[in-house]
């Protein structure tokens, strides 16, 4: 992740080291931020996901102003 | 039982000033000793609000339709049973008459409650509130407080949580006697089999007493079922009544005459769950200290602040099993390990798939006749989708695969690696 300069984070979740990347930073990358709008689009339109999480992806679809 | 006098006495009330409140060192079953006077004025403030409310549960809440729901409900329960399992006519009648037994404490709990009980708390509320009585407080380690208040006929305990916002209350009554159970093995389990039931509900809401298995409840289906896994003589009292926000229950107490505990503690009950976690124990311990989530696909074992780390070790060679995640959930009012969409239904599977047939029959019947509807929800998240086949949760970003982590305040991209992989990998992808 280093080289192409995107600036993740650390931290152990249950002993478990993981990386991370904040919506500060998604939101500064055109290209990690178009691959979570896509992602968003398909789960508001996914059934197999649960009401909680089509409707959080909604949500985040007006945050962004994206029809 | 408002009447015009307790009306005039609450509502003269001045302020919270007229409390009389103490912190106080209490030992279980040996009182309270005061050791100073609470001065601060937000504290005197909430134990005053506190106070109020468990006037008002006392006063409005009604015991007779809960009682007469409860008896009716067990008197329905026995007559299904008995048409469901192939028993004997000795057995059938153990049983019927066991859940007399039970009705008439339920029936005699009603009457005595508001002949005697209910004035006698009534009345103690209202000095505390005057100042009259003593109310000894007790802060616990993550800042709850514990209130008790002495009465001639009861004590009262209430508990303000962490939050200032969430209070319970339970009135303990003085004179109540104690049943004997008579407690036929219907269950036809294997030793280990019980063994694993009953460690679930030790490390959940069981208890020991005198050495013996015990278990405070406010579920009937939860005495049943515990009762069922501990077959002889079992003694059972109600002991005190709780006033929630959402109603008067009865709580019961139950100790198994004919077994010991082994299991001399809770962090004991966790290191045996970590060493063995079956399906019956998960089952017991979820019905014991879980909630399902079906709106959002989620499974939540509840434990308190002190124990959540324990109870989360306990879990993760299950998960390590399972191929599941949880999260920690910590707030001011207590801690759970959560567990969300696929992990959740991954083990939901795991314990309604693997249960003995009769055990599942049981649980049935406790379903439809005593409203155990945690297992009818357990049972609707085992046949939901993982969620995993349609539409994965990850996204790709130069060639590492991120899970989502999306709430309504945040989203966050996450990638972890297992044992054997190194976190720096990653980074310098």
């Amino acid at each position: 992740m280093s080289k192409y300069g995107i600036e993740f984070k650390q931290r152990n979740n249950n002993g478990i080291p993981e990386i991370y990347i904040p919506w500060t930073v998604i939101k500064k990358y055109d290209y990690i931020l178009s691959k979570v709008i896509e992602w968003l689009k398909q789960t508001m339109n996914n059934p197999e996901k649960s009401e909680r999480m089509r409707s959080l992806a909604r949500i985040w679809l007006d945050r962004l102003n994206i029809k | 039982m408002l009447n015009e006098e307790t009306d005039q006495a609450i509502n003269s009330l001045p302020t919270y000033t007229n409390i009389n409140a103490v912190w106080a060192k209490c030992r279980r079953r040996r009182g309270c000793l005061a050791i100073s006077e609470i001065t601060n004025d937000h504290i005197k403030k909430d134990i005053f609000n506190a106070l109020i409310e468990v006037h008002e549960r006392i006063n409005n809440y009604n015991i007779s339709e809960v009682a007469d729901n409860v008896a009716n409900q067990l008197r329905d329960f026995v007559k299904s049973l008995n048409e469901l399992i192939d028993i004997d006519d000795n057995t059938q009648n153990a049983i019927s008459y066991d859940a007399e037994k039970l009705i008439h404490m339920i029936n005699e709990i009603k009457e005595k409650w508001l002949k005697t009980y209910i004035n006698d708390a009534d009345n103690t509320v209202k000095d505390a509130l005057t100042g009259r009585r003593k109310v000894y407080v007790v802060k616990s380690k993550y800042g709850s407080l514990f209130l008790k208040i002495r009465g001639r006929l009861v004590s009262i305990e209430i508990e303000i949580k962490n939050n200032r916002k969430s209070i319970t209350a339970q009135v303990y009554l003085k004179g109540l006697g104690t049943e004997t159970l008579e407690i036929p093995d219907i269950l036809n389990l294997s030793d280990g089999e019980l063994r694993d039931l009953r460690l679930g509900f030790r490390a959940g809401d069981g208890t020991i007493y005198k050495e013996k298995p015990a278990m405070k409840t406010r579920q009937i289906w939860q005495l049943i079922l515990w009762a069922l896994l501990y077959p002889g003589e079992d003694k059972t009292a109600i002991r005190s009544l709780g006033f929630t926000r959402k109603g008067i229950s009865i709580t019961w107490f139950i100790y198994s005459n004919s077994h010991r505990e082994t299991i001399k503690s809770k962090y004991e009950a966790f290191k045996e769950l970590e060493k063995n976690p079956t399906p019956l124990s998960l089952l017991t311990l979820i019905l014991s200290d879980g909630s399902i989530d079906l709106k959002r696909k989620g499974i939540k074992i509840s434990a308190g602040l002190g124990s959540y780390k324990e109870l989360n070790n306990a879990l993760t060679r299950l998960m390590t099993l399972l191929r599941i995640n949880n999260r920690i959930s910590v707030k001011d009012d207590g801690a759970g390990i959560m567990y969300w969409n696929s992990n959740a239904v991954i083990l939901a599977r795991y314990i309604v798939y693997n249960l003995p047939n009769k055990l599942r029959l049981i649980l049935d019947l406790l379903e439809r006749k005593l409203s155990l509807d945690k297992w009818n929800r357990l049972k609707t998240l085992a046949s939901m989708s993982t969620g995993r086949r349609h539409g994965s949760s990850q996204i790709e970003i130069y060639g590492i695969r991120f899970s989502v982590l999306l709430t309504d305040k945040t989203i966050q991209l996450r990638a972890w690696c297992g044992k054997k992989c190194n976190i720096n990998e990653l980074i310098i992808h």
